[in-house]
């Protein structure tokens, strides 16, 4: 499992790991997420 | 064919028994439209048959709204139904819950449009459908408790207050979840977004008025039947949410999907089995991850200040 872990302005984990052969990402609400997903480019192909 | 669980068969006696009783009392069939989606071709719309009092003209009152009232509904069993699409009619009978599913063959322009949905001689209701555009590449498959929705799962007798006794007014929305989604449907114009929960189709009124209300974009609910099954005593909410999936991943061949769940329940574990068997459908996946859950005591115990 690949991962990258950047703190949250509430302290708390963003993570990125690749499973089943796809990224996921790990926050602990919408503005993590979306910070994750954004940046990561995960969605561009689509 | 295989033989209806008992408790299935005790479940449509009493429900058998209650039904004619409200309708000797002069209830009535009602219908309730759900969400319903498609693509050019066909149309899957859903809805429930239900049993409702007559109100007489008085006005129903306003206020608080709690979540058990949403399970004291009566199901009108078998019920016969009309879907009309595009000016054609459609014969259907709703299933041993009330509940209309139903494909029909019709040709609709991708977006929003609306299908009418009668029961014997009851005024026909709108139902909305979500068409998607076959040039649509992505869509958002969400999960809603503890996700979009705030519900503690993980603490059962939370979950239970939250579901049952809080006025559905006071639901609180996961922070920032709305504005993930308006921006992921901003970013992809057309994109369809379902909701797939294990909760009980009948607080799905309940839920489109919360999902509304915190502007989440709209979208069909896939939710379940609660109590007892055809084939089980009660619904397998795992298996529920693959076939949930799987189905539309056949639906949708061409769309790869963003997975939104948490990591209260199964989600990860559903959508890592989806993810395996269609790599191709799944465009990433994202988990809201709960704060690991604290003893009662803890949460509502003082701490005293240190002394210095």
């Amino acid at each position: 499992m690949l991962a990258g872990n950047l703190p949250s302005p509430a302290g708390k984990q963003l993570t990125t790991s690749d499973q089943a052969g796809k990224r996921w990402f790990s926050a602990p609400d919408g503005a993590g997420l979306w910070k994750l997903l954004s940046e990561s480019g995960a969605l561009d192909r689509s | 064919m295989t033989e209806v669980h008992r408790a299935a068969r005790i479940e449509d006696a009493v429900h058998e028994v209650l039904e004619g009783w409200l309708r000797k009392r002069g209830w009535f069939a009602t219908v309730v439209p759900y969400t319903g989606y498609g693509a050019p071709g066909w149309v899957r719309v859903m809805g429930r048959v239900m049993v409702s009092r007559p109100d007489h003209g008085r006005p129903r009152k306003a206020g608080k709204v709690r979540g058990w009232r949403s399970f004291t509904t009566v199901s009108a069993k078998d019920a016969p139904v009309t879907v009309e699409v595009a000016g054609r009619r459609h014969e259907t009978v709703a299933d041993r819950s009330g509940f209309i599913d139903t494909v029909v063959k019709v040709d609709l322009e991708p977006g929003w449009r609306t299908v009418l949905i009668s029961s014997g001689d009851t005024e026909p209701v709108e139902a909305p459908v979500r068409v998607v555009d076959p040039a649509a590449r992505f869509g958002v498959v969400s999960d809603v408790d503890d996700t979009v929705m705030v519900t503690i799962l993980p603490r059962p007798m939370l979950a239970a207050w939250n579901t049952f006794v809080l006025d559905e007014h006071a639901r609180a929305a996961v922070p920032g979840m709305a504005v993930l989604y308006e921006r992921l449907t901003g970013a992809h114009p057309g994109a369809p977004v379902f909701y797939l929960s294990t909760g009980s189709w009948k607080v799905a009124p309940a839920l489109t008025r919360f999902l509304s209300r915190h502007l989440y974009p709209p979208g069909p609910l896939l939710l379940t039947d609660w109590g007892p099954q055809r084939d089980r005593f009660f619904r397998s909410g795992r298996a529920h949410k693959i076939a949930a999936l799987n189905r539309l991943a056949e639906e949708f061949p061409w769309i790869r999907w963003l997975l939104i769940g948490d990591d209260g329940q199964h989600d990860p574990e559903i959508y890592r089995t989806f993810a395996e068997t269609h790599p191709d459908q799944v465009a990433a996946v994202a988990i809201r991850a709960l704060s690991p859950p604290r003893p009662c005591w803890r949460a509502t115990s003082r701490r005293r200040p240190a002394s210095s």
